[in-house]
């Protein structure tokens, strides 16, 4: 008898976590989002604007734009003076190389970008962006909480 | 006490082993840990020039295409023809960009006036914030379901 009450003492109550890596689990699921992991922004300083569009399947390259510095899927695009509209033909060279997309699919690129730059750094970025072929682009945003969940 | 006994040893027997299940649990945490993203975003779609834009004369006349510019603290709307040849008459409107619930009104007693919209023109001025253009352009893009939206490049200096 005592040695039976010594074993089952010893004995790990495992109820408990289950509950709780259950509801883990459930979480994790409900939050997850595998498209949107997929965006990965280089430029840590960027905060971006805030829009309520829905995410949309993205395309592959993107560019990001900060006050100085301008990449191309993750790489800085080198030479290029934000300032200087000469150097903005370096960008569309870049992106004339880029692999087009399958048969039959727009050509489309992200454009990642701090809230605050002005507006004419995006425009030199789409004229290179349409300059080289591409048909479509998707300005990547944080999702505006709704105002229900405000 | 034999039948005390006996009883507790029955119950043990029936309980279930729950260590298989904790094992595959603690595996799929980490991975969905990992994989998760916590931030939520967005993505506003537009059109950029090169794109072919129909343009035949065979459509209704009643189609209307807008053109939007935004100019730091205003947005300034304005409506043509198909081939943005002829301005609209009285579709002509400014509205601020601090005020956006406006211009939603605004798109949406347009939408109930003209039964069909051609592709939009967008375009804002060199100094107008990121964060003002991609709100009015969401808003647009919201408003107007389903209608392109053709990003002006080029003519910003």
């Amino acid at each position: 008898m005592k040695l039976r009450k010594i074993e089952s003492a010893q004995k790990l109550n495992l109820t408990s976590l289950l509950d709780m890596m259950t509801n883990i689990l459930i979480f994790l699921i409900v939050v997850q989002s595998p498209e949107e992991a997929d965006i990965k922004i280089t430029s840590k300083s960027i905060k971006l604007p805030e829009a309520e569009t829905h995410m949309a399947k993205l395309p592959p390259n993107r560019i990001e734009i900060d006050n100085n510095k301008v990449l191309l899927n993750g790489e800085a695009v080198a030479g290029l003076e934000i300032n200087s509209a000469q150097t903005w033909k370096t960008l569309g060279d870049k992106l004339i190389t880029l692999p087009a997309p399958a048969h039959g699919k727009p050509r489309g690129i992200v454009v990642i970008s701090d809230q605050k730059i002005p507006y004419q750094l995006i425009d030199r970025a789409a004229s290179q962006i349409a300059r080289a072929g591409f048909s479509e682009v998707y300005f990547l945003s944080d999702r505006k909480p709704e105002e229900g969940k405000q | 006490m034999k039948k005390l006994a006996r009883h507790k040893t029955q119950n043990t027997e029936t309980e279930l082993n729950l260590n298989p299940m904790m094992d595959i649990f603690v595996g799929l945490v980490p991975i969905l840990l990992v994989t998760a993203s916590f931030s939520h975003y967005a993505a506003v779609q537009t059109s950029l020039p090169g794109k072919e834009v129909s343009q035949s004369s065979e459509k209704p006349p009643a189609e209307v295409r807008l053109t939007f510019e935004v100019q730091d603290q205003f947005v300034v709307v304005s409506g043509f023809d198909s081939g943005f040849d002829k301005p609209v008459p009285g579709l002509l409107e400014k509205f601020s960009t601090k005020d956006l619930v406006k211009l939603k009104q605004q798109i949406e007693a347009l939408k109930a006036k003209y039964p069909k919209f051609g592709p939009s023109l967008f375009f804002a001025t060199a100094s107008t914030p990121y964060q003002t253009a991609i709100s009015v352009l969401d808003l647009i893009k919201t408003t107007m379901k389903g209608s392109e939206i053709i990003l002006a490049a080029g003519v910003v200096e």
